[in-house]
């Protein structure tokens, strides 16, 4: 079985920022939350970034999946 | 901002500009449902926000009417539609659909656009239960080592690729923002099993080279004994090297499947049955795709396989979920 880690951006891009730039300048960290199932793990993605303002959208957020 | 878009209209609104834009643009027909998209985004997003916009302008038998239509469309039940009415008006609602007056829908607007918590995680949570367990009948075996895991995501990038080129093929505005999503899903994954690959593409390689020192040794030294000068034997020494490293590497490298192309079937219509032909086939085949990205995922960790979805990936899956049921809708309506 596949345990979903969700991740999240430390900072939030700057006006004008590119997503490379961006991506390049800030840190993935563990956000603590977890799924057990692809879409569930996608889904909290998006309740994670929908939860804090700072981090906003769904591409501030990502999956690692691991055993 | 909020890009709103009909069948055949896509224009940039203020959030406040919203819920008036989106009115005008369903009204101009009124004897039929009318729909819309809406999206919001910030120059780096693009987000999703409404799958389908249904305004009633006909009472009860519109809304039934626009019920009749999304149950035989929208595969994956009704969370994902947000039915408006008149202020006031009672409706008879399918399933689980939310139910906001106009200016309800203008206050939700604005809000998400402002980044109002808990207006964006109602959302996510209202509008996004997710899919129906596997739909479609699985077009991969489930993997249970680490060499299939990364056979099927090699398998799964190339449809995804083939899938993208014939959505583009199709044309028309949802076939190829379906299309742009597909390509997404394929570039990820792509990048995803180059990352998995890595280190045994390293080991290869080392390999190769060390299998090459002897021959590029025993090429040095035929040629000194063919009284070729020292630098003659150190160059071709050398090629030799660098040849022999090449070739143990190329010939470890995984072979990349062809995209797997979908081959709409010839209705010998027109165009337009053409169209809806091709989105028959298309739709279910990319449910499945999605259906087998997930059944991938969810046994790589089982296999040993640690993968990371990537950020572009997990918003191209969460894009990509109402758009089958988009797809012929927006081929219904030619």
């Amino acid at each position: 079985m596949t345990r979903y880690e969700i991740m999240a951006r430390t900072i939030e891009p700057a006006p004008g920022q590119t997503y490379g730039e961006w991506a390049s300048a800030s840190n993935w960290v563990a956000s603590g939350q977890h799924a057990s199932s692809f879409y569930e793990a996608i889904r909290a993605c998006f309740q994670l970034a929908a939860l804090h303002p700072h981090l906003t959208f769904v591409p501030f957020a990502r999956v690692k999946a691991h055993a | 901002m909020f890009e709103v878009s009909t069948m055949d209209i896509r224009k940039t609104i203020a959030p406040a500009d919203a819920v008036g834009v989106v009115m005008n643009l369903l009204n101009t027909d009124r004897d039929r449902p009318q729909m819309a998209w809406l999206t919001w985004y910030d120059g780096l997003v693009r987000l999703p926000v409404l799958t389908a916009v249904l305004v009633d302008g006909h009472g009860a038998a519109w809304i039934n009417e626009s019920r009749q239509l999304l149950g035989e469309n929208d595969p994956t039940g009704d969370e994902n539609v947000l039915v408006m009415t008149p202020a006031g008006e009672e409706a008879v609602l399918p399933g689980s659909a939310l139910t906001l007056t106009h200016s309800e829908l203008s206050d939700v607007l604005t809000d998400f656009a402002s980044g109002t918590p808990e207006v964006g995680f109602e959302v996510s949570h209202g509008w996004r239960q997710g899919r129906p367990p596997h739909p479609e009948p699985a077009l991969i075996d489930v993997p249970s080592t680490r060499t299939e895991v990364i056979a099927a995501l090699t398998s799964l990038g190339a449809r995804a690729d083939g899938m993208a080129t014939a959505l583009t093929a199709i044309g028309g505005p949802i076939s190829l923002e379906a299309a742009d999503y597909a390509w997404e899903i394929g570039a990820a994954i792509d990048q995803l099993v180059r990352r998995l690959t890595a280190p045994e593409r390293k080991r290869v390689t080392v390999i190769g080279a060390l299998a090459s020192v002897p021959l590029a040794g025993a090429a040095g030294a035929a040629l000194r004994l063919a009284d070729a000068t020292p630098v003659q034997a150190l160059v071709m020494g050398v090629v030799a090297f660098v040849l022999g490293t090449g070739f143990v590497a190329v010939l470890g490298r995984h072979e990349q499947p062809k995209p797997k192309l979908i081959d709409p079937p010839e209705t010998g219509g027109s165009s337009i049955e053409r169209i809806r032909a091709a989105v028959s086939v298309l739709r279910p085949a990319l449910h499945a795709l999605l259906d087998d990205l997930e059944r991938v995922c969810d046994a790589a960790g089982a296999a040993g396989v640690d993968i990371d979805l990537s950020p572009s990936m997990i918003a191209a899956v969460q894009a990509l979920t109402p758009i089958p049921a988009r797809l012929t809708i927006w081929a219904d309506h030619l």
